[in-house]
């Protein structure tokens, strides 16, 4: 077995090492100094004692850090005081993406990271820091094509990122972001005042006026990140590969073979949805389990384009225009009973709960799930175009799921006994990522022949 | 509908599986019966009829749930894709192509050893798919029959 000798990671790597622990040591020891009432001189003092420990570690961790290639695999060693290897077959690399984080690009070399199946994101292999040239050769060694010049190229505009990051989907890290500062201010003030933020917040028009900032808050930051992680968008494929390439402060570039990829979901948020947009999300073994944005193949597009794009981005994923397989109207009350009488119990027990006076709550939110329930009955809908089954749904988004007939990892038919006397079933599909795209309430017989149609 | 689907699958689970579940739920049973007994015994308002009442849910659903869920229990491994039904009130039927399949692992326990079972575990990238009852020489050749089928490993 032939093995090359092992390779160190790139000296950057101590200084990206050790940049990332002191950002939280350092964070760490200042926010330990301010509710301990410390001085600024025990905060700086711990401050440095910060720096230093993570520039040990950071010199540590690179020299104890390997990787190599031997025929089959490549192995990666880490780790100080309990070295573990990890060995990944080549033939099992999905994909290799890279970062190029400000201090990469300071340094010139990049961040390769080796996306296997079935591995959560901590135990992906990440090289922090290689040249560009070694980035190429792992590349080719682990079996991506050479790249060609691309046959299609999508690119973001500037007010298209804008429309994007205003209608942007990444609510709730940003609702968390600002619930966190929210509970840090808290905490200091609580420290200092001797009365927490909170605890001030009496009247109904003060607690009003805390949640509007912290939604606004929260909608800025949502702003902001998505600009962040998005600007300079680029997807583009050459006869085997898509390349979507990515982010402002830290540039993004993943790559990942056209047979690879297994489906594409067109998302229709909230609100995207009045507007007539939509977000694609890319679906595939080798990035199933990063966040949304980590499987973005598009961040915004026109909701009637969305098909026509992804035909030219994942030519596999062409369909011809058709007509869905919808629910029969008998399914109507099953969509909506359900979503209003669940309303209708949340607003009478909230209206018992706070104030007999708030009934109306009641009323309204069964309206709501009603209105939900006649989205999902309206949305709902499969259709199989050549290799291509399509599902369609809504919960709150809609979602239509384009997924490769001969890539599905799982489908499924599934009926109550009352479905089975109103002779109707749900389908639902699996893809790689564990994506599942559900059509309830179908009718029996199509949704049985589409289930056959499946099967080779 | 010119496309019906093919038959549904004919393997039941071995007859073991069912007093597994008995032994399984036997001992929540017991728990929420005597902490019934125990409350109409000792506060006095908990209304004797509803601790009968629950206590003999239990004891009901105990009894019966491991049969009706074994009646309906179904598998089968066919040239392209293991085939699955189970359910009783929501009947799945559940297919999972051979070439999918990762790989699949044969699960033995203390307690599944007393019934002389093992679990059959099938992986896919999606997650896995279980057979929750099997006779050990049953299970390792359905998993060398799955094991034989998979001549695709670079191609998820």
């Amino acid at each position: 077995m032939i093995s090359e000798v092992p390779r160190r990671l790139h000296r950057a790597a101590i200084v990206v090492e050790a940049v990332g622990s002191a950002l939280q040591l350092v964070g760490g020891a200042v926010l330990v100094a301010i509710v301990r009432g410390g001085t600024p001189g025990t905060a700086a003092a711990l401050a440095a004692a910060g720096i230093a420990a993570s520039v040990v570690m950071g010199y540590a961790r690179w020299s104890k850090t390997t990787y190599w290639l031997d025929d089959v695999a490549l192995h990666y060693r880490s780790g100080v005081f309990t070295p573990d290897e990890r060995v990944v077959p080549r033939a099992r690399v999905q994909a290799v993406d890279t970062t190029t984080g400000p201090l990469q690009r300071i340094f010139g070399v990049v961040e390769l990271r080796v996306q296997v199946p079935g591995a959560a994101d901590e135990d992906e292999i990440v090289l922090s820091a290689v040249t560009h040239e070694e980035a190429e050769r792992m590349r080719r060694a682990l079996g991506q094509p050479e790249p060609a010049a691309p046959d299609e190229r999508v690119a973001l505009r500037v007010r298209h990122l804008l429309l994007a990051a205003l209608t942007g989907p990444q609510l709730s890290a940003a609702v968390s972001a600002v619930a966190g500062i929210f509970a840090l201010a808290d905490n200091v003030i609580d420290v200092r005042d001797g009365e927490g933020l909170l605890a001030r917040l009496d009247t109904p028009r003060e607690i009003a006026v805390a949640a509007a900032l912290a939604l606004v808050g929260a909608y800025v930051l949502s702003f902001l990140a998505a600009i962040v992680v998005f600007a300079g968008f680029v997807a583009e494929r050459d006869a085997q590969v898509l390349r979507i390439r990515r982010g402002l402060l830290s540039r993004r570039a993943l790559s990942i073979p056209l047979q690879r990829v297994d489906g594409v979901v067109i998302v229709e948020g909230l609100l995207r949805a009045p507007l007539g947009l939509a977000a694609l999300r890319l679906e595939s073994v080798a990035h199933g389990s990063e966040r949304a944005t980590g499987r973005t193949l598009l961040p915004i597009v026109r909701r009637r384009d969305a098909e026509d794009v992804i035909a030219r981005l994942i030519p596999a994923l062409a369909i011809e225009p058709g007509a869905y397989e919808r629910p029969p109207h008998r399914a109507l009350r099953r969509f909506v009973l359900a979503p209003s009488v669940t309303g209708a119990v949340v607003g009478v027990a909230a209206a018992l709960a706070l104030h007999p006076a708030a009934w109306p709550a009641a009323a309204a939110l069964a309206a709501i799930g009603a209105v939900i329930g006649l989205r999902a009955y309206r949305a709902a809908g499969i259709r199989l175009s050549g290799d291509v089954v399509v599902v369609r749904e809504a919960r709150l988004a809609r979602r239509t799921l384009l997924a490769r007939r001969h890539r599905l990892q799982r489908h499924a038919l599934a009926r109550t006994l009352l479905q089975q006397r109103a002779g109707l079933a749900d389908f639902s599909v699996t893809v790689g990522s564990g994506g599942r795209g559900t059509a309830r309430h179908l009718d029996s017989a199509a949704a049985e022949a589409a289930f056959g149609a499946l099967r080779r | 509908m010119t496309e019906t689907p093919r038959s549904e699958p004919s393997n039941r689970l071995p007859i073991a599986t069912r007093t597994m579940w008995w032994g399984e739920s036997i001992g929540t049973c017991v728990v929420l019966v005597g902490a019934m007994l125990a409350l109409s015994a000792n506060v006095a308002w908990f209304p004797l009829a509803l601790a009968l009442a629950v206590a003999a849910a239990a004891i009901l659903y105990t009894a019966a749930a491991p049969i009706v869920r074994y009646r309906h229990w179904r598998w089968d491994l066919h040239e392209e894709d293991l085939d699955l039904l189970h359910g009783a009130w929501r009947v799945i039927r559940t297919i999972v192509p051979v070439t999918r399949i990762q790989h699949v692992s044969v699960e033995r326990t203390g307690w599944t050893d007393l019934f002389g079972l093992v679990r059959l575990h099938v992986h896919t990238a999606a997650g896995k798919t279980t057979i929750p009852g099997l006779e050990r020489p049953q299970a390792d050749d359905l998993r060398d029959r799955i094991l034989a089928k998979l001549r695709t490993p670079d191609d998820l």
